[in-house]
């Protein structure tokens, strides 16, 4: 038990100097360049207020999952997946790194004539396929698994539970991304435009992926539970076989989270805009 | 393409924006095909209420400047092949339009004149 409290307090201290440690120009330099982006005067304050919220939201989202996790294994559970790390030190980064989307984003004048670009923005902007496409695959390709093997596998309850889980999270996954692509973008300057547009290519990536991660994870553990618990050799095997896919998804999800992305809607203004400053002649 | 609303001005929000729009589509910067932001994009950005912006965008496609292609969005039309006919009815009524605006403002004829000849160029 104590040494159970000890290790939540140290993991809570660690989230209080992560969320506290400014961001480091390696930090700046490593966003600028994943996203093709002129860090300047204008749109700094911008990206280092990201990267300071969005680090310290989901490291902490991450820490409070282990410390709930520490917390409910000296309570005394055991073999639940409340009580495992590698389960919900993702689960509370995922919820930190939604956190971090939810809040500072910029509003729109209220007083005085208003702009905005009449470039529409889609996800496909923001994200690759597979972060868009793959947490709503895994759900469907998990619930038509669940379904083809439903006669030959006991613990049917929990396997259905399970489904609904990935299922839910898909949804959560797909409506905070299209809240992300919603939210107001009201300015017209092109290089806060590309500033705030990696932004929410930043924010997609860390959501999709981590969301990507915890889907393809559990669906992996599900259908290594169908894998062993199946009587048909068939079912079996077709689990086998997927569950090595949600696997590898779900490895992949978790690296592409902080895979660069160029966003081609504003990136190339920005570079001109920024190049046409540089020279002194008028950007159009 | 920058799009402005301002609401201090006594041109409704929706007509600001039906006239900005067109007149970017008439001109070509937004060229035929040209997907639009969404009703609830472009109300976002604006903070203008949705039902503003699906005003402006009905007027705009009655007008048969832009059309909607249900669920895939907003686009803009192709250049509309007018009759001769049709032509000289609307640029009638813009003339009318023009000529009342300038006779509020309190013009003379040849500054009125003067002033669409260099809009013309």
């Amino acid at each position: 038990m104590v040494v159970s409290v000890a290790l939540a307090v140290a993991l809570l201290g660690a989230s209080v100097f992560l969320a506290a440690r400014p961001v480091s120009r390696r930090e700046l330099a490593r966003f600028a360049s994943d996203h093709l982006l002129v860090v300047d005067a204008g749109n700094g304050p911008m990206v280092l207020r990201h990267l300071a919220r969005s680090r310290s939201a989901r490291w902490t989202g991450a820490i409070c999952g282990c410390v709930v996790a520490v917390y409910a294994g000296a309570a005394g559970s055991t073999g639940r997946w409340y009580d495992n790390l590698t389960v919900m030190g993702p689960i509370g980064y995922f919820l930190g790194a939604v956190s971090a989307a939810a809040v500072g984003h910029a509003e729109a004048p209220q007083d005085g004539a208003r702009a905005a670009t009449l470039v529409p923005r889609r996800p496909r902007d923001y994200l690759g396929r597979i972060l868009r496409w793959g947490p709503g695959a895994t759900a469907a390709v998990l619930a038509a698994i669940t379904v083809i093997t439903w006669p030959s596998t006991p613990g049917r309850q929990g396997r259905v539970l399970a489904d609904a889980v990935v299922s839910a999270l898909a949804a959560a996954i797909w409506w905070a991304e299209r809240r992300i692509v919603d939210r107001p973008q009201p300015m017209t300057d092109p290089r806060l435009l590309a500033a705030d547009d990696a932004i929410r290519a930043d924010l997609m990536h860390v959501i999709g992926g981590a969301g990507l991660a915890l889907c393809a994870f559990i669906a992996c553990g599900q259908l290594a539970a169908i894998a062993v618990s199946s009587t048909s050799t068939h079912g079996r095997s077709v689990a086998n076989a997927t569950a090595v896919i949600a696997a590898g998804l779900g490895l992949v999800g978790w690296l592409a989270r902080r895979s660069p992305w160029f966003v081609r809607r504003s990136v190339p203004a920005a570079a001109a805009a920024t190049a046409s400053a540089a020279t002194g002649s008028p950007a159009d | 393409m920058i799009i402005q609303v301002d609401p201090g001005s006594p041109v409704p929000p929706y007509e600001q924006l039906r006239e900005q729009i067109a007149t970017l589509a008439a001109s070509g910067v937004l060229s035929a095909g040209a997907r639009l932001p969404t009703v609830r994009q472009l109300s976002s950005d604006l903070a203008i209420a949705p039902g503003t912006v699906a005003r402006a965008f009905r007027e705009l496609e009655n007008d048969g400047v832009v059309v909607t292609r249900g669920r895939h969005g907003t686009f803009v039309a192709a250049a509309p092949t007018l009759s001769s006919a049709e032509r000289r009815r609307r640029l009638a009524q813009a003339a009318e339009a023009f000529a009342a605006a300038a006779t509020r403002l309190g013009v003379s004829r040849t500054e009125a004149l003067d002033a669409v000849a260099k809009t013309l160029g």
